[in-house]
Protein backbone atom coordinates (compact mmCIF):
# COMPACT_ATOMS: atom_id res chain seq x y z
CA UNK A 1 0.00 0.00 0.00
CA UNK A 2 1.26 3.50 -0.52
CA UNK A 3 2.83 5.09 1.85
CA UNK A 4 3.57 1.90 4.05
CA UNK A 5 6.68 0.52 2.54
CA UNK A 6 9.79 2.24 2.94
CA UNK A 7 12.29 2.94 0.79
CA UNK A 8 15.43 4.80 3.08
CA UNK A 9 17.31 5.89 0.05
CA UNK A 10 14.38 7.85 -1.36
CA UNK A 11 13.20 9.63 2.20
CA UNK A 12 17.22 11.23 2.27
CA UNK A 13 17.16 12.51 -0.64
CA UNK A 14 17.33 16.15 -1.20
CA UNK A 15 15.72 17.84 -4.11
CA UNK A 16 17.48 16.99 -7.49
CA UNK A 17 18.79 14.05 -5.81
CA UNK A 18 19.93 11.61 -8.32
CA UNK A 19 17.95 8.29 -7.93
CA UNK A 20 18.50 5.72 -10.66
CA UNK A 21 15.56 4.95 -13.28
CA UNK A 22 15.46 1.19 -12.04
CA UNK A 23 15.36 1.99 -8.47
CA UNK A 24 12.50 4.32 -9.12
CA UNK A 25 10.64 2.12 -11.12
CA UNK A 26 11.18 -0.80 -8.27
CA UNK A 27 10.13 1.54 -6.04
CA UNK A 28 7.13 2.97 -7.89
CA UNK A 29 6.06 -0.48 -8.57
CA UNK A 30 6.04 -1.83 -5.42
CA UNK A 31 3.54 1.31 -3.98
CA UNK A 32 5.76 3.19 -2.14
CA UNK A 33 5.22 6.73 -1.93
CA UNK A 34 8.35 7.87 -1.37
CA UNK A 35 9.58 6.70 -4.77
CA UNK A 36 6.76 8.84 -6.59
CA UNK A 37 7.90 11.70 -4.20
CA UNK A 38 11.52 10.95 -5.08
CA UNK A 39 10.22 11.02 -8.83
CA UNK A 40 8.69 13.84 -7.97
CA UNK A 41 11.73 15.84 -6.52
CA UNK A 42 13.99 14.08 -9.49
CA UNK A 43 11.66 15.40 -12.71
CA UNK A 44 9.07 17.50 -11.15
CA UNK A 45 10.35 20.66 -12.02
CA UNK A 46 10.69 19.69 -15.46
CA UNK A 47 7.55 18.37 -16.02
CA UNK A 48 6.16 21.51 -14.20
CA UNK A 49 7.82 23.96 -16.88
CA UNK A 50 6.66 21.09 -19.87
CA UNK A 51 3.38 21.15 -18.89
CA UNK A 52 3.35 25.10 -18.92
CA UNK A 53 5.02 24.93 -22.68
CA UNK A 54 2.09 23.11 -23.26
CA UNK A 55 -0.90 24.42 -21.57
CA UNK A 56 0.19 27.81 -21.26
CA UNK A 57 -1.68 27.96 -17.73
CA UNK A 58 0.00 27.71 -14.37
CA UNK A 59 -2.96 26.05 -12.74
CA UNK A 60 -3.85 23.66 -15.73
CA UNK A 61 0.03 22.63 -15.54
CA UNK A 62 0.10 21.49 -11.55
CA UNK A 63 -2.62 19.89 -12.60
CA UNK A 64 -1.27 17.80 -15.41
CA UNK A 65 1.61 16.69 -13.35
CA UNK A 66 -0.55 15.32 -10.57
CA UNK A 67 -3.13 13.38 -13.12
CA UNK A 68 0.34 12.03 -14.87
CA UNK A 69 1.28 10.62 -11.27
CA UNK A 70 -1.73 9.05 -10.64
CA UNK A 71 -1.93 7.72 -14.55
CA UNK A 72 1.48 5.95 -13.77
CA UNK A 73 0.63 4.79 -10.52
CA UNK A 74 -2.29 3.12 -12.06
CA UNK A 75 -0.74 1.60 -14.98
CA UNK A 76 2.89 1.00 -13.65
CA UNK A 77 2.46 -3.21 -13.75
CA UNK A 78 1.84 -2.39 -17.39
CA UNK A 79 5.02 -0.55 -18.25
CA UNK A 80 7.72 -3.77 -19.57
CA UNK A 81 10.74 -1.78 -18.22
CA UNK A 82 12.31 -2.20 -22.18
CA UNK A 83 12.17 1.04 -22.65
CA UNK A 84 13.63 3.90 -20.48
CA UNK A 85 10.65 4.58 -17.07
CA UNK A 86 11.86 8.28 -16.85
CA UNK A 87 11.08 9.00 -20.86
CA UNK A 88 7.84 6.89 -20.25
CA UNK A 89 7.17 9.50 -17.00
CA UNK A 90 7.53 11.87 -19.50
CA UNK A 91 5.31 10.27 -22.19
CA UNK A 92 2.54 9.80 -19.64
CA UNK A 93 2.31 13.75 -18.96
CA UNK A 94 2.19 14.85 -22.12
CA UNK A 95 -0.90 12.31 -22.50
CA UNK A 96 -2.26 14.02 -19.29
CA UNK A 97 -1.59 17.60 -20.74
CA UNK A 98 -4.04 16.50 -23.69
CA UNK A 99 -6.42 15.34 -21.34
CA UNK A 100 -6.19 18.80 -19.63
CA UNK A 101 -6.37 20.63 -22.70
CA UNK A 102 -9.11 18.19 -23.80
CA UNK A 103 -11.23 18.65 -20.84
CA UNK A 104 -10.71 22.63 -21.45
CA UNK A 105 -11.48 22.29 -24.44
CA UNK A 106 -9.96 25.90 -25.23
CA UNK A 107 -7.24 26.97 -27.70
CA UNK A 108 -3.88 27.61 -26.31
CA UNK A 109 -3.72 31.32 -26.73
CA UNK A 110 -1.23 32.38 -29.34
CA UNK A 111 0.51 34.61 -26.17
CA UNK A 112 2.03 32.90 -23.17
CA UNK A 113 -0.31 34.79 -20.46
CA UNK A 114 2.13 36.83 -18.20
CA UNK A 115 1.64 34.91 -14.59
CA UNK A 116 5.00 34.44 -13.89
CA UNK A 117 8.19 36.38 -13.28
CA UNK A 118 10.61 36.43 -15.95
CA UNK A 119 13.24 34.01 -15.00
CA UNK A 120 16.78 36.19 -15.18
CA UNK A 121 18.70 35.99 -19.15
CA UNK A 122 21.48 37.86 -20.40
CA UNK A 123 19.22 39.03 -23.02
CA UNK A 124 15.94 40.24 -21.60
CA UNK A 125 14.41 41.47 -24.72
CA UNK A 126 15.59 38.34 -26.60
CA UNK A 127 14.15 35.88 -24.36
CA UNK A 128 10.81 37.48 -24.09
CA UNK A 129 10.68 37.68 -28.38
CA UNK A 130 11.87 33.80 -28.06
CA UNK A 131 8.89 32.72 -25.55
CA UNK A 132 6.45 35.07 -27.55
CA UNK A 133 7.47 33.37 -30.76
CA UNK A 134 8.14 29.76 -29.13
CA UNK A 135 4.16 29.85 -28.02
CA UNK A 136 3.17 30.86 -31.44
CA UNK A 137 4.13 27.86 -33.17
CA UNK A 138 2.49 24.79 -33.41
CA UNK A 139 2.31 22.10 -30.73
CA UNK A 140 4.54 19.42 -31.83
CA UNK A 141 7.36 21.85 -32.74
CA UNK A 142 6.96 24.11 -29.59
CA UNK A 143 7.02 20.31 -27.65
CA UNK A 144 10.32 19.32 -29.59
CA UNK A 145 11.65 22.87 -29.07
CA UNK A 146 11.09 23.08 -25.45
CA UNK A 147 11.97 19.60 -25.04
CA UNK A 148 15.54 20.00 -26.44
CA UNK A 149 16.61 23.36 -26.10
CA UNK A 150 14.77 24.09 -23.28
CA UNK A 151 14.52 21.14 -20.95
CA UNK A 152 17.93 19.76 -22.55
CA UNK A 153 16.46 16.63 -23.68
CA UNK A 154 17.87 14.53 -26.35
CA UNK A 155 16.16 13.42 -29.63
CA UNK A 156 16.53 9.41 -28.51
CA UNK A 157 14.29 10.66 -25.46
CA UNK A 158 12.22 13.09 -27.52
CA UNK A 159 11.02 10.38 -30.27
CA UNK A 160 10.19 7.90 -27.28
CA UNK A 161 7.92 10.52 -25.42
CA UNK A 162 5.95 12.32 -28.72
CA UNK A 163 6.55 8.34 -30.56
CA UNK A 164 7.92 9.68 -33.18
CA UNK A 165 11.29 8.70 -34.71
CA UNK A 166 14.82 9.99 -33.96
CA UNK A 167 14.63 12.17 -37.34
CA UNK A 168 11.14 13.43 -37.10
CA UNK A 169 12.12 14.38 -34.25
CA UNK A 170 15.24 16.46 -35.82
CA UNK A 171 13.24 17.52 -38.59
CA UNK A 172 10.91 19.26 -35.92
CA UNK A 173 13.37 21.15 -34.26
CA UNK A 174 15.09 22.24 -37.71
CA UNK A 175 11.62 23.76 -38.64
CA UNK A 176 11.20 24.89 -35.14
CA UNK A 177 14.23 26.82 -35.45
CA UNK A 178 13.74 28.13 -39.43
CA UNK A 179 10.30 29.43 -38.15
CA UNK A 180 11.71 31.25 -34.77
CA UNK A 181 14.20 32.80 -36.84
CA UNK A 182 11.98 34.14 -39.10
CA UNK A 183 9.51 35.24 -36.48
CA UNK A 184 12.58 36.83 -34.30
CA UNK A 185 13.73 38.74 -37.89
CA UNK A 186 10.25 39.97 -38.82
CA UNK A 187 9.86 41.33 -35.04
CA UNK A 188 13.38 43.47 -35.89
CA UNK A 189 12.34 45.06 -38.84
CA UNK B 1 20.01 39.16 -33.01
CA UNK B 2 23.47 39.08 -34.10
CA UNK B 3 24.92 37.21 -36.93
CA UNK B 4 24.64 33.99 -35.78
CA UNK B 5 20.60 33.86 -34.97
CA UNK B 6 20.95 29.89 -34.59
CA UNK B 7 23.45 30.52 -31.49
CA UNK B 8 21.23 33.19 -30.08
CA UNK B 9 18.37 30.85 -29.60
CA UNK B 10 20.17 28.00 -28.38
CA UNK B 11 22.08 30.54 -25.67
CA UNK B 12 18.43 31.71 -24.96
CA UNK B 13 16.28 28.94 -25.28
CA UNK B 14 17.37 27.67 -21.55
CA UNK B 15 15.96 30.88 -20.01
CA UNK B 16 12.55 29.49 -20.65
CA UNK B 17 12.71 26.56 -18.29
CA UNK B 18 9.96 27.86 -15.75
CA UNK B 19 10.43 27.24 -12.14
CA UNK B 20 7.66 28.33 -9.62
CA UNK B 21 7.13 27.55 -6.23
CA UNK B 22 4.65 24.75 -5.52
CA UNK B 23 4.58 23.68 -1.89
CA UNK B 24 1.06 22.39 -1.72
CA UNK B 25 1.46 20.26 -5.41
CA UNK B 26 3.48 17.32 -3.73
CA UNK B 27 0.88 16.60 -0.63
CA UNK B 28 -1.79 16.88 -3.28
CA UNK B 29 -0.07 14.09 -5.17
CA UNK B 30 0.27 12.33 -2.24
CA UNK B 31 -3.12 12.68 -1.08
CA UNK B 32 -4.92 11.68 -4.07
CA UNK B 33 -2.22 8.23 -4.48
CA UNK B 34 -3.00 7.58 -0.82
CA UNK B 35 -6.77 7.58 -2.03
CA UNK B 36 -6.11 5.86 -5.18
CA UNK B 37 -4.15 3.17 -3.05
CA UNK B 38 -7.01 2.71 -0.58
CA UNK B 39 -9.99 2.59 -3.63
CA UNK B 40 -7.73 -0.03 -4.77
CA UNK B 41 -7.64 -1.60 -1.52
CA UNK B 42 -11.36 -1.43 -0.35
CA UNK B 43 -12.39 -2.33 -4.17
CA UNK B 44 -10.57 -5.39 -5.92
CA UNK B 45 -13.50 -7.43 -7.05
CA UNK B 46 -12.51 -10.68 -8.92
CA UNK B 47 -12.86 -11.45 -12.89
CA UNK B 48 -16.68 -12.56 -12.23
CA UNK B 49 -18.06 -9.74 -10.50
CA UNK B 50 -16.29 -7.25 -13.15
CA UNK B 51 -17.62 -9.24 -15.79
CA UNK B 52 -21.25 -9.33 -13.41
CA UNK B 53 -21.15 -5.04 -13.37
CA UNK B 54 -20.56 -4.70 -17.24
CA UNK B 55 -22.81 -6.63 -17.85
CA UNK B 56 -25.26 -4.85 -15.64
CA UNK B 57 -24.00 -1.94 -17.14
CA UNK B 58 -24.73 -2.66 -20.84
CA UNK B 59 -28.28 -3.66 -19.87
CA UNK B 60 -28.80 -0.30 -18.21
CA UNK B 61 -27.28 1.09 -21.03
CA UNK B 62 -29.56 -0.42 -23.77
CA UNK B 63 -33.02 0.29 -21.68
CA UNK B 64 -31.92 3.46 -21.60
CA UNK B 65 -31.16 4.58 -24.55
CA UNK B 66 -34.63 4.78 -26.22
CA UNK B 67 -36.17 7.01 -23.74
CA UNK B 68 -32.95 9.45 -23.60
CA UNK B 69 -33.25 13.12 -24.59
CA UNK B 70 -30.21 14.70 -24.80
CA UNK B 71 -29.29 18.07 -24.78
CA UNK B 72 -30.37 20.03 -28.18
CA UNK B 73 -28.33 20.19 -30.18
CA UNK B 74 -25.82 22.94 -30.35
CA UNK B 75 -23.01 24.14 -32.97
CA UNK B 76 -20.47 21.73 -30.96
CA UNK B 77 -22.91 19.04 -30.28
CA UNK B 78 -24.15 16.00 -32.61
CA UNK B 79 -27.55 15.90 -33.79
CA UNK B 80 -29.51 12.45 -33.00
CA UNK B 81 -28.29 11.27 -36.68
CA UNK B 82 -25.14 12.39 -36.08
CA UNK B 83 -24.49 10.27 -32.73
CA UNK B 84 -26.15 7.54 -34.38
CA UNK B 85 -23.64 7.60 -37.11
CA UNK B 86 -20.91 8.13 -34.91
CA UNK B 87 -21.97 5.33 -32.65
CA UNK B 88 -21.80 2.80 -35.47
CA UNK B 89 -18.82 3.92 -36.58
CA UNK B 90 -16.67 3.76 -32.82
CA UNK B 91 -18.44 -0.15 -32.92
CA UNK B 92 -17.40 -1.22 -35.87
CA UNK B 93 -13.61 0.28 -35.37
CA UNK B 94 -14.14 -1.44 -31.77
CA UNK B 95 -14.90 -4.54 -33.57
CA UNK B 96 -11.77 -4.16 -35.75
CA UNK B 97 -9.35 -3.47 -33.34
CA UNK B 98 -10.69 -6.39 -31.28
CA UNK B 99 -10.03 -8.81 -34.22
CA UNK B 100 -6.50 -7.04 -34.64
CA UNK B 101 -5.67 -7.77 -30.89
CA UNK B 102 -6.58 -11.20 -31.45
CA UNK B 103 -4.02 -11.79 -33.71
CA UNK B 104 -1.19 -9.47 -32.00
CA UNK B 105 -2.01 -10.01 -28.23
CA UNK B 106 -0.49 -13.77 -28.44
CA UNK B 107 2.39 -12.43 -30.71
CA UNK B 108 3.03 -9.21 -28.29
CA UNK B 109 2.77 -12.20 -25.13
CA UNK B 110 5.69 -14.12 -26.92
CA UNK B 111 8.09 -11.25 -28.28
CA UNK B 112 10.86 -9.47 -26.38
CA UNK B 113 11.89 -7.01 -28.96
CA UNK B 114 12.15 -3.56 -28.09
CA UNK B 115 9.31 -2.42 -30.67
CA UNK B 116 7.01 -5.00 -28.88
CA UNK B 117 7.75 -3.24 -25.23
CA UNK B 118 7.06 0.10 -27.11
CA UNK B 119 3.69 -1.24 -29.35
CA UNK B 120 2.72 -3.00 -25.56
CA UNK B 121 3.25 0.60 -23.98
CA UNK B 122 1.69 2.92 -26.55
CA UNK B 123 -0.94 0.47 -26.54
CA UNK B 124 -1.40 0.81 -22.40
CA UNK B 125 -1.39 4.13 -22.91
CA UNK B 126 -3.94 4.60 -25.77
CA UNK B 127 -6.22 1.78 -23.78
CA UNK B 128 -6.08 4.42 -20.74
CA UNK B 129 -6.65 7.37 -22.62
CA UNK B 130 -9.72 5.57 -24.77
CA UNK B 131 -11.54 4.42 -21.07
CA UNK B 132 -10.76 7.84 -19.64
CA UNK B 133 -12.31 9.63 -22.94
CA UNK B 134 -15.27 7.28 -22.65
CA UNK B 135 -16.00 7.99 -18.84
CA UNK B 136 -16.32 11.79 -20.39
CA UNK B 137 -18.55 10.61 -22.97
CA UNK B 138 -20.69 8.79 -21.07
CA UNK B 139 -21.49 12.66 -19.19
CA UNK B 140 -21.98 13.76 -22.64
CA UNK B 141 -22.52 11.58 -25.24
CA UNK B 142 -23.74 14.44 -28.10
CA UNK B 143 -19.96 16.04 -27.96
CA UNK B 144 -18.50 16.24 -31.06
CA UNK B 145 -15.13 17.31 -29.99
CA UNK B 146 -14.92 14.38 -27.77
CA UNK B 147 -16.48 11.38 -30.34
CA UNK B 148 -13.57 13.25 -32.79
CA UNK B 149 -11.17 12.66 -30.08
CA UNK B 150 -12.16 9.15 -29.67
CA UNK B 151 -12.14 8.13 -33.07
CA UNK B 152 -8.37 9.43 -33.54
CA UNK B 153 -7.37 7.16 -30.54
CA UNK B 154 -9.06 4.31 -32.32
CA UNK B 155 -7.47 4.65 -35.29
CA UNK B 156 -4.33 5.49 -33.65
CA UNK B 157 -4.79 2.07 -31.97
CA UNK B 158 -5.77 0.33 -35.03
CA UNK B 159 -2.40 2.15 -36.80
CA UNK B 160 -0.24 0.40 -33.98
CA UNK B 161 -2.01 -3.06 -34.19
CA UNK B 162 -1.16 -3.25 -37.81
CA UNK B 163 1.82 -1.80 -37.92
CA UNK B 164 2.77 -4.26 -34.90
CA UNK B 165 1.66 -7.18 -36.67
CA UNK B 166 3.79 -5.91 -40.19
CA UNK B 167 6.86 -6.01 -38.31
CA UNK B 168 6.17 -8.91 -36.69
CA UNK B 169 5.07 -10.48 -40.21
CA UNK B 170 8.68 -9.00 -41.79
CA UNK B 171 10.02 -10.70 -38.81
Amino acid sequence: MVGEIGLPLYRTLGLGGEVDDAELLEGCRSGALCAYEALYRTHGGRKKSLAFHMLGDLADAEDAVQEAFLKLYRGIDGFAGNSSFCTWVFRILINACRDQQRKAQRQRPGVLPPQLAAPPSADPPLRVALERAVSALDERRRMVFVMFEVEGMRHSEIATVLDVSENTSRSLLFEARQQLKRMLAEKRL
Amino acid sequence: MTNDPDREISRTAPDLHREWDTPHLWPRIEEALAREARAKKRWSPDWRTLLAAAAVVVVAAALLRPGQSGPRPARTFLSEQGLSDAERAEAASARSIEALARLADPQLARADSPKAANCEEKLLVLDTEIATLRADLGQNRFNAYLRQELAGLYREKQQTLKEFLSHAQEN
